[in-house]
């Protein structure tokens, strides 16, 4: 897996590539994380997630609006993403993990939100590549 | 006739520094540009037209979808965008009004000149950022429960008078004196709160900033009397808005609009359009959402001007009120507001959509306080830490032209991944305090990412704003101190 962060003329887009759809959006996940701070930071709590909505991107954008959400409420940067996926019926259902590092023991920077602009789940000949426009 | 072409987007020139691209495919009516053609050039170096192009197919759109000269790629919409919709037959867009709902600047004013804070820089600097919460994670000015945010939605800065952190002229000096009665905290999640708890009294990151300023030039000596601004005069900017809460709630409306009016949606050209129709539900409750969002940002601004007025006490060991740090006046950026305006001769209720824009009242407005009846309300347009700011008054023209607005600030030009590669934080720093300029940052990525050279010339964008007759130029000012978060 392995993820980009990209230009955007106000904000922060990341991408990310990767073998399997999962490995793709645990990218995404990294790339918010180092969007926030540059350093490579691990975390040592572990938060458990677990969220459903109607399409990929969908799923896509309640993952990142829900780490984003965890990291103001629990005050810990989320890190070390691990996600499964699965669908039923119209429903897709993803299980994930993160590790938190405290917002006290670091200096960061605010990611705002998860945007939906230029969003891309995409299946390639060699995996997927995911595309996230994120308001700084 | 002068033509300007971008892509496969081409604009014709209708007088100087107003631009139009005209009506086809999905759009409702033109678009127009307010630019020079080196700010036009600038404009369309990235998507910036096309989502304006978006915009003006948003149903109910009233004359032409509006991109001011300091407008740059957003998502969804333009930043530097006017959107005016009609209220009754058209819609409210959630992303025409930003994540970050009721971002915006107030200016505090002081009776300090330059020479009064000379070798006291070092020490405000620290004082401020020791005092005012900067970055992520570091908590508010103060430690709010959930009921305070309930009251702080509902009642806006009259929660600050209350509670002995606000004077009532603050009430006088802020757009809907600090309240917008129209919110209703019921419509605002659980998640959002929960979230805006901790938040209360804190700038944020970005291009979010405190910064102390000297005023070095007057332009109308009337108006600036007026507003209580004179040569050398020390004042402090304030540029921070509804924090996660506001963050949170754009996001949860979004999402319930996709849901519920995926009709609408699957017509527009991009997700971050998504819009919920004029007297649908939806359009009533994200409204009244909106508002509560725009009144905690009046709030938290409000916190920060508290915490500053103690932090001038301290430094200058003088009561606030001796120090002369009355509020000049608090504008929005980030915001939707249904407001009266003519179109082709008639009176329309519309949700004007100002996003990244500031509303720019004339004189005579019965909007405005008594104080700008007469002068127009004042109009803050922040530079970057390494340039100029300007303060302006709302224009004759600007509500003929844009709805009453004008700019909100230089706009960005250079991406933060581009600026990171280009500027070194210590160089930056090293090179402004050469220029007098103090600047602490929790991070060196946010100094790099806003050097000065990532942001368009402010000046020109006030003089066209200016040329235009929709924001007159009073006074410019140069940093002192700059906090980023």
């Amino acid at each position: 897996m392995e993820f980009h962060l990209r230009d955007h003329t106000a904000d922060i887009a990341v991408e990310s590539l990767a073998p399997t759809l999962e490995e793709a959006f645990s990218g995404i996940a990294e790339g918010l994380s180092q969007a926030h701070s540059p350093n490579s930071l691990s975390g040592t709590k572990k938060f458990h997630l677990n969220i459903s909505s109607e399409s990929l991107e969908s799923l896509l954008f309640d993952f990142l609006d829900m780490l984003i959400y965890e990291r103001d409420v629990y005050n810990v940067l989320p890190t070390n993403h691990k996600v499964s996926i699965t669908q039923k019926d119209d429903i897709w259902n993803l299980e994930g993990t993160y590790y938190g590092v405290p917002l006290d023991t670091i200096e960061s920077r605010e990611i705002k939100a998860v945007t939906y602009s230029d969003m891309e789940v995409k299946k390639t000949p060699n995996g997927w590549r995911l595309y996230v426009v994120f308001d700084v | 006739m002068t033509t300007f072409k971008s892509g496969n987007i081409s604009l014709t020139q209708i007088e100087e520094f107003v631009w139009e691209i005209p009506r086809s495919g999905d759009m409702l009516v033109p678009a127009r540009i307010f630019a020079s053609e080196t700010l036009l050039e600038q404009i369309s170096q990235d998507k910036t037209l096309e989502q304006l192009k978006n915009t003006a197919s948003l149903p109910g759109i009233q004359k032409y979808a509006i991109c001011m000269p300091d407008g740059h790629q957003g998502y969804g919409f333009p930043v530097g965008g006017v959107v005016a919709t009609d209220a009754n037959n058209g819609c409210i867009s959630p992303g025409g009004v930003g994540y970050d709902i009721n971002c915006g600047v107030r200016m505090i004013k002081t009776n300090l000149s330059y020479s009064d804070l000379r070798g006291k820089e070092e020490s405000l600097g620290k004082l401020l950022f020791n005092k005012v919460p900067a970055g992520l994670g570091k908590g508010g000015v103060l430690n709010t429960s959930l009921e305070d945010i309930e009251e702080i939605l509902s009642l806006g800065v009259e929660w600050a008078l209350s509670n002995g952190y606000a004077v009532p002229e603050d009430l006088d000096f802020c757009e809907d004196r600090g309240r917008r009665t129209d919110a209703d905290p019921t419509k605002i999640s659980l998640r959002a709160k929960q979230r805006g708890k901790n938040q209360v009294g804190s700038l944020g990151s970005g291009n979010h900033f405190l910064e102390v300023q000297r005023v070095v030039e007057i332009f109308r000596e009337d108006v600036a009397h007026s507003y209580g601004l004179s040569q050398d005069q020390i004042v402090i900017l304030i540029h921070t808005g509804s924090r996660g809460l506001g963050h949170q709630t754009c996001t949860d409306y979004l999402r319930k609009i996709e849901m519920e009016h995926a009709t609408l949606l699957s017509k527009l050209p991009d997700k971050e359009l998504a819009a919920a129709p004029s007297g649908s539900q939806l359009a009533s409750d994200y409204y009244a959402a909106m508002c509560a969002c725009i009144n905690f940002a009046w709030t938290n601004r409000q916190i920060i001007t508290y915490a500053v007025r103690l932090v001038f006490e301290e430094l200058f060991n003088k009561p606030w009120e001796d120090l002369g740090m009355d509020l000049l006046y608090d504008v929005a950026h980030n915001i939707a507001k249904k407001e009266f305006h003519m179109v082709n001769g008639t009176q329309r209720e519309l949700f004007v959509h100002r996003k990244g824009a500031t509303r720019a009242f004339p004189a005579g407005n019965p909007e405005l306080p008594s104080a700008f009846k007469t002068v127009g309300q004042p109009v803050i347009i922040p530079g970057s830490m390494g340039s100029d700011s300007y303060i302006l008054r709302g224009g004759d023209a600007s509500l003929d032209l844009t709805f009453g607005s004008t700019a909100h600030g230089a706009g960005r030009i250079l991406s933060r991944t581009k600026a990171k590669k280009l500027f070194k934080a210590s160089e930056i720093q090293a090179k402004l305090k050469e220029q007098n300029i103090h600047v602490t940052a929790t991070l060196d990525a946010t100094i790099s990412e806003e050097a000065p050279g990532v942001y368009k010339d402010v000046s020109e964008v006030v003089n066209i704003s200016d040329f235009l007759g929709i924001g007159d130029k009073v006074a410019r000012t140069y940093p002192v101190v700059n906090i980023k978060g």
